[in-house]
């Protein structure tokens, strides 16, 4: 038989090359924008015609290249980013192939205007398909200018699979979108069909947020930053109740790359808890900055996704970031009873209330002694102080912060209670110089604070208190395992059994006693004394599952569970009369907790009315 | 439908069947009690469908015919009168029901007996014979260690186990299991493997008085009979599990002790285990029994010594206090003998002295203990 196999000619290997880096208009969008970005422009245009089927330009100040330059740029593994395979191992820039426009030109037809600052002249470049039509000197302006026009013009199958207009513009917006988030020092004007959809002044990090998003929802955001000699984190996390449906606001950046990731996403969310119900997302704006050989970026064609050497430690470290951050800030949610001029009727309608400029107090708070309370005082004070007022020290990223607090956004309709925008957190939770405390209806428990009228729910209070006491019990036990009479036995996918495998250790550790008997076998001999009987396999389903999506495990939602029930059914109930030395020992233990803000069933705990509101109320005009 | 009787007759013939009738169910029917007059006997029946109860008493009968009775309403009111005669008069073209007495009348409505879902009867003549007193502490011995969880509905069950002329009762949740054995059935030829929900046996226990009684079976059904009340039960259509291959042979420490001095040690150290494993360690040496507790979360423990009667090698064992109290409370006489292997093996206990013609071994899986 005559020998078949062959190698392909250059421009189908260009064509096959093409189809991973150039999927759609806003891969090429996105190729183009790094380019641009690596090229150290500050102003930046992109103009697509067509959802970018018809044109995509990309207009850039940047540093421009020579002529020479400009025509081996097309080459396939042409790159002024990288050298030596070493620089593989430190990538600071986006592009680092040499592919991007090569694959372009495979599958369109290009048209590049170039010019150095220190040249007068600059080129022009003609090439369709991958063949160079014309090249000649031309006046431009400094810095690049990319057309990209008729994509996939010569791939007829690519081009038939192209989603609607709408979505492939939702696309372009999308990646436009998150490289100006964590771009904020580039202007971004972003035209499509002659419409202009953004025009993006230079900014920090939070005006940017705030130009995108808007105010209301910059205002909903809490700053974060943490360092560690191997890893920054900085950004923004949406308050609890500002949680989208959808995942499509959650942006991840390493090193200023947006990537997706499941486990540090998983982290985000986890470190929320309780804070979210079921189905809401939390917004955030991440960046990690790590040194770049602990970070592999050349496992995706389109650079989506990343290794990292060490990603569990990159789990918690997101964790306890998010979660330390939530806990910091006053996430209490700030009620106004119902505005006079309200058209919706009398009915208790609760609306926004905005800030009071952030102020702190620390150090001025007096020291009291309650009559008959022979407990510290001033050490509850102390600590609720000690909480609240880390939010502000906290403000040493380069973001602003909004003060302003007379915008008094719109009702919004459905959503009642909201949170006090950022900055405004304060001193707002301490109890006043011993003022003294009320319970109403045996079911709430009332204080005054410096900024209005604090609410507290009892029962909720009591429940996160054991909550949270019971979860720390289970994790500092022994494991305690109760022998079955009737070994279970399951069987597991191979992949599970693997995994059971390999955390036999960890399983013991939480109190299953396991025998694995080969064939995918695995039979349970004996569980963690604290689960319910019966449910023996499908709690190791679980723990497997939950490990194989997180890669940890450091609770059982069944534990979780039984904390959660534990803590509800211990805590003191609405109708429980109690002294002042209880309540504010309820309030100090609360103000102890690391979420004190919502119970473990997501209710709030702690409601606040400002002095504004009452003022409003009462009919008082304030200044 | 007509009878006359007396209040207190009816209360009683009603307090047999009332246990059965579901206190909320789908099938409001169900929530009914169905009198049946048949010359002067009134029968009652009630059923949830999984469980019926019959009982029939004396009256002076006019009109034969049948009725379902609301059976909340109908026993508060018998319950509220004295000792009085009541007439009942239930008209069964329109349900409309009336009880007259001396002091007055009560009218409520009932439903078509129709409507009424037929209670089982279990035919055949497969039946054993067994005293009240016998059956009643069968039923005691057994019912506590019987499961609750859905997910093993054979497990929910007790085990009735009829073969070469013994009787077998076995309890277990997996944990722990309990196996009472009677000798001296006069059918030899018997064999039968069903077992009876917890619900039915409940029942049993509370209506059975010290008559003999026959418990017969068919396929889908056991039935008891205790004078003129009976009970029918569908089985429970699962297959048990091997207790037989779980219970230790080899078990070569043996122990002997004092039974209230133990169930009162373990009572008492118990209050300081884990509210959430209620673990308590049992550590043995010759002729020293130590029951110890310790609870890490809140910081308590106690221990205690009990004299026991010992040779084996030392040997320390965790069990779950509520079992042991559980096994402990239902054993008979004064004396209890534990049989031990090791630490993770199953222990057995039974009183030092059975009952003539019975054989009680109770066992218990051990808590592993990390040291």
């Amino acid at each position: 038989m005559a020998n078949t196999i062959h190698i392909l000619s250059a421009d189908i290997a260009n064509k096959i090359a093409a189809g991973e880096v150039v999927q759609r208009p806003a891969s090429a969008v996105k190729e183009l924008l790094e380019n641009a970005l690596d090229a150290g422009a500050t102003s930046l245009a992109v103009i697509v015609k067509d959802a970018g089927s018809t044109s995509i330009q990309v207009i850039d100040n940047g540093n421009g290249m020579s002529p020479a330059d400009a025509l081996l740029a097309f080459q396939r593994h042409a790159t002024s980013k990288i050298s030596t395979a070493q620089d593989l191992e430190a990538i600071r820039t986006l592009g680092f192939r040499g592919e991007a426009l090569a694959s372009i030109a495979a599958v369109s037809q290009v048209e590049m205007k170039t010019r150095q600052s220190e040249n007068d002249l600059g080129s022009l470049i003609r090439i369709e398909g991958n063949e160079l039509k014309e090249q000649s000197p031309t006046a431009a302006e400094c810095g690049t200018a990319v057309t990209v026009r008729n994509l996939f013009y010569n791939t007829p199958g690519r081009r038939n699979f192209l989603k609607t207009r709408n979505t492939e513009l939702k696309n372009i917006s999308d990646v436009v979108t998150r490289m100006a988030v964590i771009y904020p020092e580039v202007a971004f004007l972003y035209v499509s069909d002659e419409e202009q959809l953004l025009d993006l002044k230079p900014k920090d990090a939070g005006g940017r947020l705030a130009d995108l998003f808007g105010d209301k929802q910059f205002r909903s955001l809490l700053p974060l930053k943490e360092t560690t000699d191997f890893l920054t984190i900085e950004g923004f996390i949406g308050r609890p109740d500002f949680a989208r449906k959808s995942r499509a606001e959650q942006f991840l950046y390493i090193n200023r790359r947006s990537i997706m990731n499941r486990s540090l996403n998983h982290a985000v969310f986890q470190a929320y808890e309780h804070l979210m119900v079921k189905g809401a997302f939390p917004f955030y704006v991440l960046n990690l900055t790590l040194d770049p050989a602990k970070v592999d970026v050349n496992v995706h064609p389109s650079k989506l996704e990343v290794k990292f050497e060490n990603e569990s430690a990159m789990y918690r470290f997101v964790l306890h970031a998010v979660r330390k951050t939530l806990g910091e800030h006053d996430l209490v949610p700030s009620v106004s009873l119902g505005s006079a001029e309200s058209s919706l009727g009398p009915e208790g309608r609760l609306h926004f209330l905005s800030g009071i400029g952030a102020q702190t107090h620390l150090g001025d708070i007096p020291q009291v002694q309650s009559p008959g309370a022979d407990i510290d005082l001033g050490r509850v004070f102390r600590k609720v102080e000690r909480r609240i007022g880390n939010d502000v020290v906290q403000k040493d990223g380069e973001a602003t912060f909004p003060t302003d607090t007379d915008h008094q956004p719109p009702v919004p309709p459905e959503r009642v209670v909201q949170h006090l925008p950022i900055g405004s957190a304060g001193d707002q939770l301490a109890i006043q110089d011993g003022k003294p405390i009320w319970q109403v209806q045996n079911k709430y428990i009332l204080s005054q604070i410096r900024t209005g009228l604090l609410i507290v729910d009892q029962h909720v209070a009591h429940e996160r208190i054991l909550y949270e006491k019971a979860v720390a019990n289970f994790e500092n036990s022994l494991p305690t395992t109760q022998q079955l009479l009737f070994p279970q036995t399951i069987q597991l996918t191979a992949s599970d059994y693997t995994l059971a495998k390999d955390l036999i250790p960890h399983l013991e550790k939480l109190g299953f006693d396991l025998k694995l008997f080969g064939k995918n076998t695995v039979v349970i001999e004996g569980i963690p004394a604290d689960v319910r009987v019966g449910s023996e396999t499908q709690i190791l389903q679980d723990v497997l599952d939950e490990f194989r999506n997180n890669e940890h495990t450091e609770t059982m939602d069944a534990r979780d569970n039984l904390a959660k029930s534990f803590a509800c059914k211990a805590a003191i109930k609405a109708g429980d009369r109690l002294n002042t030395t209880e309540m504010l020992v309820l309030i100090d233990q609360l103000f102890a907790t690391q979420m004190p803000y919502v119970c473990p069933h997501g209710r709030p705990i702690v409601v606040k009315i400002s002095v504004d509101e009452l003022d409003r109320r009462f009919g008082r005009t304030v200044k | 439908m007509k009878f006359t009787v007396s209040s207190n007759e009816l209360q009683k013939a009603l307090a047999k069947v009332s246990g059965v009738v579901p206190s909320k169910s789908t099938l409001p029917i169900l929530e009914n009690i169905l009198f049946k007059l048949t010359k002067n006997t009134l029968q009652l029946a009630a059923t949830d469908l999984e469980v019926s109860m019959a009982a029939s008493i004396d009256v002076k009968g006019n009109d034969d015919g049948s009725i379902a009775v609301p059976a909340k309403r109908l026993m508060e009111t018998i319950r509220a009168l004295p000792e009085i005669q009541l007439l009942f008069n239930a008209d069964v073209s329109s349900n409309k029901i009336r009880m007259i007495t001396d002091m007055g009348e009560y009218v409520l409505m009932g439903e078509s007996s129709e409507e009424f879902p037929t209670i089982p009867q279990v035919k055949g003549d497969e039946k054993i014979t067994l005293t009240g007193e016998m059956l009643k502490n069968m039923i005691h011995r057994t019912l506590f260690a019987v499961s609750s969880d859905e997910l093993r509905p054979a497990m929910t069950g007790v085990l009735l186990q009829v073969k070469d002329g013994d009787l077998r009762a076995v309890a277990t949740d997996g944990h722990r299991l309990v196996r009472i054995q009677y000798t001296g059935l006069k059918q030899p030829k018997l064999k039968w493997d069903i077992i009876v929900p917890a619900k039915a046996l409940n029942l049993v226990s509370r209506s059975v008085d010290n008559e003999t009684n026959t418990v017969s079976v068919d396929g889908t059904h056991v039935q008891f009979t205790f004078g003129t009340t009976t009970l029918t039960s569908r089985v429970i259509e699962e297959s048990y599990p091997n207790y037989e291959s779980v219970i230790p042979l080899d078990n070569d420490k043996s122990l002997a002790v004092g039974r209230d001095l133990l169930l009162a040690a373990v009572r008492r150290v118990a209050l300081y285990s884990s509210s959430t494993t209620h673990q308590v360690r049992c550590s043995i040496r010759k002729n020293e029994l130590r029951v110890m507790a310790e609870d890490i979360d809140f910081g308590g423990e106690a221990k205690e010594k009990v004299p026991c009667d010992y040779s084996g090698e030392e040997l320390e064992i965790g069990f779950n206090s509520t079992y042991l109290i559980d096994i402990l409370s239902h054993l008979d006489g004064d004396e209890a003998e534990f049989k031990l292997g090791t630490s993770v093996r199953a222990a057995i206990i039974t009183p030092a002295h059975q009952r003539p013609n019975e054989d009680v071994l109770m066992l218990v899986m051990p808590m592993r203990l990390n040291t």
